[in-house]
Parts: C-alpha cells; sequence; structure tokens
C-alpha cells in the first residue's frame, strides 16, 4: 500500500493530541495529585490517611457494596437467562427490550423512586399497610444492595443469556453422544464454559457498582452509608474542599477498578473467550410446557420491580397535587407539569438538550475521526489512541470528573473553559468518546477489507473512498454512538452536578437539588419529562435509522 | 497490455512469501496462479494490483513500470487501471447493482459513460433486470456476476481475479467459469486468476503458474503441466495420479522400471537419453494411462481393488499391486468389487522425473 501521505500523518497526530488532552491530561493529573496532596510529593505516603479508620470504612463499604450487587443481580438474573435462553419465554424478543429498561433508567432516578415508594407513609405503606414493618430496612446497606442490584441486572442477565445460548446446541449435543451423562455434561461443559463467561460479567458488574455515584449520593447520603464515589464528592464539592484527599480516594477508586478490569482482560484472554461461532449453531430447549406460568410470575415479579416500583413512584408523585394526601383520584393534577415548563425547570431541560446535543455531535465526530484512524493500521501510536478513547468508560465517572476539575482549573491552564458551559460540554464528550467509539469501531470491524479494495482497484482515490464507501457504510455506527451519547448527557448527574457553573442547572442536577431542598413532585416531574424526551429521541432515531439502511435486511 | 515481472520479491516478516520471481504475462492471455494455500499465489496478485508493495524488483505494464524498487516508482492501485473480481465479491452494501458497477466510471470523472457502459456489462452478464437491487437481494452467484462486471465496466485492460469461484457451489461454478472465460476473451482483457482449484485452472488457462512455498514450480500450457511436470510438486498438484518411486534397469535389453522385486512397468527404450541404468527416477501414473482388466495376466502388473468410486459416466477404481506398497488408479466402465483380484497394464507416454536436479524425461512405454 502506498505511504500514508502527510495529511493523514498530520491528522493522527492531531487526533492523539486531542486525546491527550482530554483524556490523558485529566487522568493522569489526578495520580499526580495524588501523590502531592498539598503541592509537595509525598510519594505514597499521601495514601497513609487510607490507614485512617474512617477511610477504612469508606473503601470496605464499597466493597462490600460490589460484593453484595453482584451476588443479588446474578441471582435475579440466572432464572431469567435460563428462561430466555432454554424455554418458551426466549420466543418473545420483546422481553429483552423491556429489561434494559432498568438498566437505561438513570440510576439516580430508581434510587429516588424507591425512596418515595419506602419513606415513612410512602406508596409502599399507602398500598400495602402491612409492608411497614418491613420497609425500615429499606435504608440500610440492603436497601442499596437492592436498588443497584435492580439497576444493573440486565447486564448480568445479556451476558449470561448469550453465553447460555452458545453454549447450548452442539456442544451439549456432542457430550451427549460421547456419553455423558446429564451431571457429567453439567460438570465438564456447560459449567466452564459458564463460568468464564459470567466471571466476566460478574466483575464488570462489581467496577460499575464501585463507580456508581447516583444512589450513594441520593440514598447512600441519606442512610449515612459513604462509599468512596460519595466521598470523593462530598471533597470535591463541598466546602472544606479538599482536591488533596478526592484525588487520592480516586486514585484508589481508580486502582481497584483498573485492577478488576485487567485481571478481566487477563482472564478472558487466557480462558476459552470464544466459543464455537454461530454458524449453524442449534440451541438446546428445555420446553417447560405448563409449568411456564412460573416463569412469566417471575418475570413480572422482576419487572415489577425494578420497573415498576420506581417509575410508579416517580409518576404519582409527578401529578400529585398535594403530597401529604397521598395516593386518591381527587389528588391528581398536571400542576407539576405545568408549572415545570413555565419556571425554571424549562430553562434546565432546554439546558441539557443544547448541551448534551454540543456534546453528541463533537463526541461522535472525534469517535469518527479517531476510530478511522486506529482501525486503519496498528501500530504504537494507534493502540496508544485506542486506549485513550476507551480509557473514560473503564474509569469510574466521578474519577473523570476531579481530573477534569484538576485540569481544566488548573492555575497554569490559560483556557477560559472552567466555570462555563464548556465545560459541561467538555465534560460530557469526554466521558462518552468510548461509547461513538465502541459503536463506530463495532460496524468497521464487519466490514472485509475487499469492499475497500475493490474501490481502490476501481480507480477511486482514498478520499473518494472515505465519501462513498467508508462514511456511509460506519454512518449507522456513527448515528448509535450520537444516540447513545445524546440521551447519557441529557441525564448526567456527576458531572453535571460537581461542574456545572453557577447559576446553570441541568435537567439532572434540577432532579437533584429539586429532590434534596425542594419540591419534590417538580424533581419528579422532569424525571418523567427526561426519560420519556430521551425515550422519544431513541424510538425516532431508530425508525430513521430503518428507513436509510433498507440495504441491510 | 501485457504484464512483466522483474526479480520481484516479497517478504512477510520473516516468511519469504515470494522468491525472485520473473517472468511476462503476454497481452490477451489468460493465466492462472496455482498452489495449495500459502504458496504465495495471492501474494503475487496483490502486488500486481499495488495492494501489496513488493520488497524487492519490478513490475511493469506494458514496459512501463507501476511499481519499481529501485526507481522508487509506486503507482497506487487506482491508477493503475485494472479490474478485480474479490473472492468474496466485496459488492458495497450500501449501493445498488448499477451504482455498484458505474462506481469505478464515477471515481475516476467518466460520468458522461455510465449509462452505456454500465448497461453493455450488466447485458454481459445477463444481470440487465437487477440493476436497481441491493446485493442482499441477490444470489451467490448473481452477486458474483455484478462483481465481474464492476470488474470490467472501466473497460480495463487487465483483470485480476482472486478466487473468484470459490464462494460459490458446484453447481453454479462450472457456468461461472464458462462465462467468465468467454467474457475475458470477448474482451480481449489480460487475465490473471489465482485458484487453489488445479481442474479450474487448467479448464480456463491458456497458461498455468504452479506455485509452492513462494517459488514458481513450473509454468506451461496445462497439457504441459498435466502431462510433463518437471518435479513432484507440480506432478501431485496437477491432476491424478500415482507418483511411483522406481530404479531404471534392463531385462533382456528391454528398459524396465522397477517399482519393487516383484513388480517392473516396462518403458520403451526409445527415449531414455540422459538416463543410466539404476538412476532412481519418479513415475507419474495417471489413471487415463492404466488399463485395467478383471482377469489375472501373465503380463499385466497384478493386485487388489480396494476402492470403488461411481463418477457418473464410469467408476474410478484404486488398486493395491501385489508385493509392494503402492496403489494405482484406473477408470472402467465395468463394474468391479473391493477385494477382486485385477491386473493392470500401462499405455501411453509414462513422465518420468528424475530424483535429482528435477530433470524430466520422457518415456514411451
Amino acid at each position: 500500500m502506498a505511504q500514508a501521505s502527510w495529511t493523514q500523518r498530520v491528522s493522527k497526530y492531531l487526533a492523539l493530541a486531542v486525546l491527550t488532552l482530554l483524556v490523558f491530561m485529566p487522568l493522569s493529573l489526578v495520580i499526580l495529585r495524588a501523590l502531592t496532596p498539598e503541592g509537595t510529593f509525598e510519594g505514597f505516603g499521601a495514601f497513609s490517611i487510607l490507614g485512617e479508620g474512617m477511610y477504612q470504612e469508606i473503601l470496605l463499604n464499597s466493597l462490600l457494596l460490589g460484593f453484595g450487587v453482584v451476588i443479588v443481580s446474578s441471582l435475579i438474573a440466572a432464572p431469567l437467562a435460563f428462561f430466555m435462553a432454554r424455554t418458551e419465554l426466549g420466543r418473545h424478543r420483546w422481553i429483552d427490550i423491556v429489561l434494559i429498561i432498568p438498566f437505561m433508567t438513570p440510576p439516580y432516578i430508581g434510587a429516588m423512586g424507591w425512596i418515595l415508594s419506602m419513606q415513612s407513609n410512602g406508596y409502599a405503606e399507602q398500598l400495602f399497610p402491612f409492608l411497614a414493618p418491613v420497609t425500615p430496612y429499606f435504608f440500610t446497606y440492603f436497601g442499596m444492595v437492592l436498588v443497584m442490584s435492580f439497576h444493573l441486572f440486565p447486564f448480568i442477565y445479556l451476558i449470561m443469556r448469550n453465553n447460555l445460548e452458545n453454549i447450548g446446541g452442539r456442544l451439549e449435543e456432542a457430550g451427549l453422544i460421547h456419553g455423558g451423562s446429564f451431571l457429567y455434561r453439567l460438570r465438564r461443559i456447560v459449567l466452564p464454559l459458564f463460568i468464564s463467561g459470567y466471571s466476566m460479567g460478574a466483575l464488570l458488574v462489581f467496577v460499575k457498582t464501585i463507580g456508581e455515584f447516583g444512589t450513594p449520593v441520593t440514598l447512600g447520603n441519606r442512610i449515612g452509608f459513604y462509599v468512596l464515589t460519595s466521598e470523593i464528592h462530598r471533597h470535591a464539592s463541598v466546602w472544606p474542599i479538599d482536591f488533596g484527599t478526592a484525588a487520592i480516594l480516586s486514585t484508589m477508586l481508580l486502582s481497584v477498578s483498573m485492577a478488576v478490569w485487567y485481571f478481566q482482560q487477563w482472564f478472558a484472554a487466557r480462558t476459552h473467550g470464544k466459543v464455537v461461532s454461530g454458524k449453524g449453531q442449534t440451541r438446546a430447549y428445555t420446553p417447560l410446557g405448563r409449568k411456564q406460568i412460573f416463569a412469566w410470575v417471575y418475570l413480572a415479579v422482576i419487572l415489577g420491580l425494578a420497573v415498576g416500583v420506581p417509575y410508579f413512584s416517580v409518576a404519582s408523585t409527578a401529578f400529585m397535587d398535594n403530597q401529604g394526601s397521598g395516593l386518591a383520584l381527587d389528588n391528581l393534577t398536571l400542576r407539576h407539569i405545568q408549572d415545570l415548563f413555565t419556571g425554571s425547570g424549562l430553562d434546565a431541560l432546554w439546558n441539557s438538550v443544547w448541551l448534551a446535543g454540543i456534546a453528541a455531535t463533537i463526541s461522535a465526530a472525534i469517535g469518527l475521526w479517531v476510530t478511522i484512524i486506529i482501525m486503519k493500521k496498528r501500530g504504537t501510536v494507534e493502540k496508544g489512541m485506542d486506549f485513550l478513547s476507551i480509557a473514560p468508560n473503564t474509569v469510574p465517572g466521578i474519577v473523570v470528573v476531579v481530573g477534569l476539575i484538576l485540569f481544566w482549573n488548573a492555575y497554569w491552564n490559560p483556557a477560559p473553559v472552567y466555570n462555563t458551559w464548556m465545560m459541561l460540554v467538555t465534560t460530557y464528550v469526554v466521558l462518552y468518546i468510548p461509547f461513538t467509539v465502541q459503536n463506530i469501531k463495532a460496524i468497521y470491524g464487519q466490514l472485509g477489507d475487499s469492499l475497500f479494495q475493490a474501490a481502490k482497484t476501481s480507480g477511486a482515490g482514498p478520499f473518494y473512498i472515505l465519501r462513498t464507501v467508508l462514511v456511509p457504510l460506519i454512518l449507522p455506527g456513527v448515528l448509535a454512538g450520537w444516540i447513545m451519547s445524546f440521551t447519557i448527557s441529557m441525564r448526567e448527574l456527576v458531572g453535571s452536578l460537581i461542574l456545572r457553573p453557577p447559576n446553570m442547572h441541568t435537567s439532572a442536577t434540577f432532579i437533584y437539588s429539586q429532590f434534596e431542598q425542594g419540591t419534590v413532585a417538580q424533581g419528579m416531574a422532569m424525571a418523567l419529562v427526561t426519560v420519556g424526551l430521551t425515550t422519544i429521541v431513541l424510538i425516532g432515531v431508530e425508525k430513521m435509522k430503518e428507513k436509510s439502511q433498507r440495504y441491510r435486511t | 497490455m501485457d504484464i512483466k515481472f522483474r526479480q520481484l520479491e516479497k517478504w512477510f516478516g520473516t516468511l519469504h512469501a515470494l522468491k525472485p520471481l520473473s517472468m511476462t504475462i503476454q497481452s490477451g492471455e489468460f493465466v492462472s496462479l496455482v498452489g495449495p494455500s500459502g504458496c504465495g499465489k495471492t501474494t503475487l496478485l496483490r502486488m500486481i494490483a499495488g495492494l501489496e508493495d513488493p520488497a524487492e524488483g519490478a513490475v511493469l505494464f506494458d514496459g512501463k513500470p507501476v511499481f519499481d524498487k529501485d526507481k522508487k516508482i509506486n503507482v497506487p492501485p487506482q491508477k493503475r487501471k485494472i479490474g478485480m473480481v474479490f473472492q468474496d465479491f466485496a459488492l458495497w452494501p450500501h449501493m445498488t447493482v448499477f451504482e455498484n458497477v458505474a462506481y469505478g466510471l464515477k471515481a475516476t470523472g467518466r460520468k458522461r459513460e455510465v449509462q452505456d457502459k454500465v448497461t453493455e456489462a450488466l447485458n454481459n452478464v445477463q444481470l440487465g433486470d437487477h440493476k436497481n437491487r441491493y446485493p442482499h437481494q441477490l444470489s451467490g452467484g448473481q452477486q458474483q456476476r455484478v462483481a465481474i462486471a464492476r470488474a470490467v465496466a472501466t473497460d480495463p485492460e487487465i483483470i485480476l481475479m482472486d478466487e473468484p469461484l470459490s464462494a460459490l457451489d458446484a453447481s453454479l461454478r462450472d457456468e461461472m467459469r464458462i462465462l467468465l472465460q468467454s467474457l475475458v476473451k470477448k474482451l480481449d482483457m489480460t487475465a490473471v486468476y489465482v485458484t487453489h482449484d488445479q481442474s479450474e485452472a487448467m479448464a480456463m488457462s491458456d497458461r498455468i503458474v504452479v506455485m509452492n512455498a513462494g517459488e514458481v514450480q513450473q509454468t506451461g500450457t496445462p497439457e504441459e503441466v498435466y502431462q510433463r511436470p518437471n518435479n513432484d510438486i507440480t506432478a501431485s498438484f496437477i491432476g491424478k495420479g500415482t507418483l511411483i518411486d522406481g530404479l531404471v534397469i534392463e531385462v533382456e535389453d528391454v528398459p524396465m522400471l522397477k517399482v519393487s522385486a516383484d513388480v517392473q512397468i516396462p518403458l520403451s527404450s526409445s527415449k531414455t537419453k540422459g538416463l543410466e541404468p539404476h538412476d532412481w527416477v519418479h513415475a507419474i501414473i495417471r489413471p487415463e494411462q492404466v488399463v485395467l482388466d478383471t482377469s489375472p495376466s501373465e503380463t499385466g502388473i497384478n493386485g487388489i481393488i480396494e476402492t470403488v468410486s461411481f463418477l457418473g459416466e464410469r467408476y474410478e477404481v484404486s488398486l493395491k499391486l501385489d508385493d509392494c506398497d503402492e496403489r494405482l488408479f484406473a477408470y472402467t466402465y465395468e463394474k468391479t468389487v473391493p477385494g477382486q483380484e485385477a491386473s493392470v497394464t500401462i499405455r501411453d507416454t509414462i513422465h518420468l522425473i528424475q530424483h535429482r536436479g528435477g530433470v524430466s524425461h520422457e518415456e514411451t512405454a
């Protein structure tokens, strides 16, 4: 192939510079600051504060929470995965879509919904008075685990289901034909294959849990269950602000998640990562017959808890005239929605829309640019760029936010970004570049080299190929990345809360502040509108995609 | 347009993918590169296309270098004016059949010719009615015909084909082969065709280049490489048959090929130039040279039938020779059964390959 032209080289190093500025600088400043919390280098001595009882407890809380959520979400997901992979329920593909809803619901909104249900004289007690003795237990470690498990179980469910589907069919048939009894097959074929996939999902859920911010900051702070993320938030945004300690805790969190993440990568690489390809695979099938009623009941209970409870609470609160009067038809009102669109809520919502729109556009553009570079060649620079573009997804959001403060608020940084709306756009871009990159990469990876070689031998130059072949083919990936960035940016809490300029609210910070010290009903009305709006965008773009992708089916 | 290689060479890391090669492909010639996978045939094709950079040497089209290491010339693929057909068809899924075929014309700014050329190319592959479909709406054979139309639409003088039939069903393959063969001749293009299927290569080509481990083993017409392979690799790769080890001896002035103590195949004395008695040689014995007789005879070579395969118009029989480990293949119209005793005689020319030096000799039995 012809040597890369100078424009390609310039583009490559420019992209590297952008990623360095956006991702590398903030993250390395976190670690640097952790080693020099008071401005002088203390090395690992700085970590001695972790010896203090308070911090030990925080770390322990984080780990306990992680383990608890992994266990509970696995318990919730396992039967569902079995039902969907091996029984009649698997024919109903819509269940998969419904099961994703909890995962797509912003965790802080889910947590708020649960709090509203379980608090004394909440909806749970109003509807089922006999629950009164149970509800206080919600405001403990168990409640935290419950809420977060109901948020994260879809993740582990998907991994388990795919795993079970892949193991099924031929592999088990082969075991059967070679004379393995049921238990022998389970022990020697299904379990070993299942465990390698499951462990991957479990580790990812663990990392997500300890890096999660929404639930700890709403429910955890309320009940005095402090974890790393909520403590980092406290040190970074509540007076007396102490970036040194925030950085140390962030580094702590970062090392735990990175360690787990790399362990998972290592584990996945050394075990049979790929089970046989999907070609000609038959699915193992265990018909339940009339017993499937139990499976449906189980599904209904899980959906009721994971989707029903939070959304019922949020909606009831949003449409309730007088919170004291409880659930009653004559207590119904649209007042809060109207207030939202006439008061400061509208500003917050509009801010979220345009901030998310700009951020999604920038991150889709950067994602496209970076992906084209890293998919073309696999040199050292490209690998570095690949790593940097994915890094914000493996690092807990709050760590990225602390890094962004340290970098953009540094006295030596001349860019007038901090404390302006640009800071929020930058935050969203950094946080969600991995989504655009991954989406585009997934589609790009499916394109054979010969598609481009065919264009070359047809006489097309590099730019013509880019315009007529590459871009049209990966456009769906770009679009998917854009929607994902947009919808998640719309509801982003941690970065918005800490980095918003004074007097500027986004929908997420509006919900949070109304819930904490304002009109809860206003907050919940906003939650409904935000979730509704992002859902409409999702559906709309999906429809558009179908139309423009006639050639795909 | 002729294609010339001058000391063309390629390395992949420590793998010598193509050992220095010099040869010329004549204008209008249909040349097949055959060999087992990894022999360097696809690498050579991709170097002609410019998709792979040679390590050393030069590639010339009509005497003009498109690649020359010493002169630092490397014309990019899009400027080489070639057509190429890929194994996986490589149709762009987001373009209709028409747009796929029109691509090369549009890319090179020949917009005014688009309508005529595309229609002509599609008619040539009998797909005129399908121009508004998307590739996924076509069958495999139709997709490959679109790919062929795309490769010829720009009137290239060179067409390169990388195993274009290997992704198709056996039944479609013959049909497509005939279409390709006639189209290439009709448009008077120089064609380079890569395949691992020797029968395909023999059926289509004016000339065959047999390659193995980055090295050209033999170049010649299909008849030449089939009847007179110059080494074991070519002999075993091209065509069916048995490679037999033997010693040239003379029994009562008649030259014989001694395969084992008891098995001797008579050779005629007419063309034993350069061969000394007691030279070790290889003989390639093709099934059509073996005449099977189900009644054991004094003059023939005796053996036992091992397998019988029905090929439609005749049977293919494998016969284990008595008193040695060799097997011969023969065609017969008579139904036989495994385990049956039979004898064979060898007719026509047996091609001998001398062990050392790889010089080939011809013998008549």
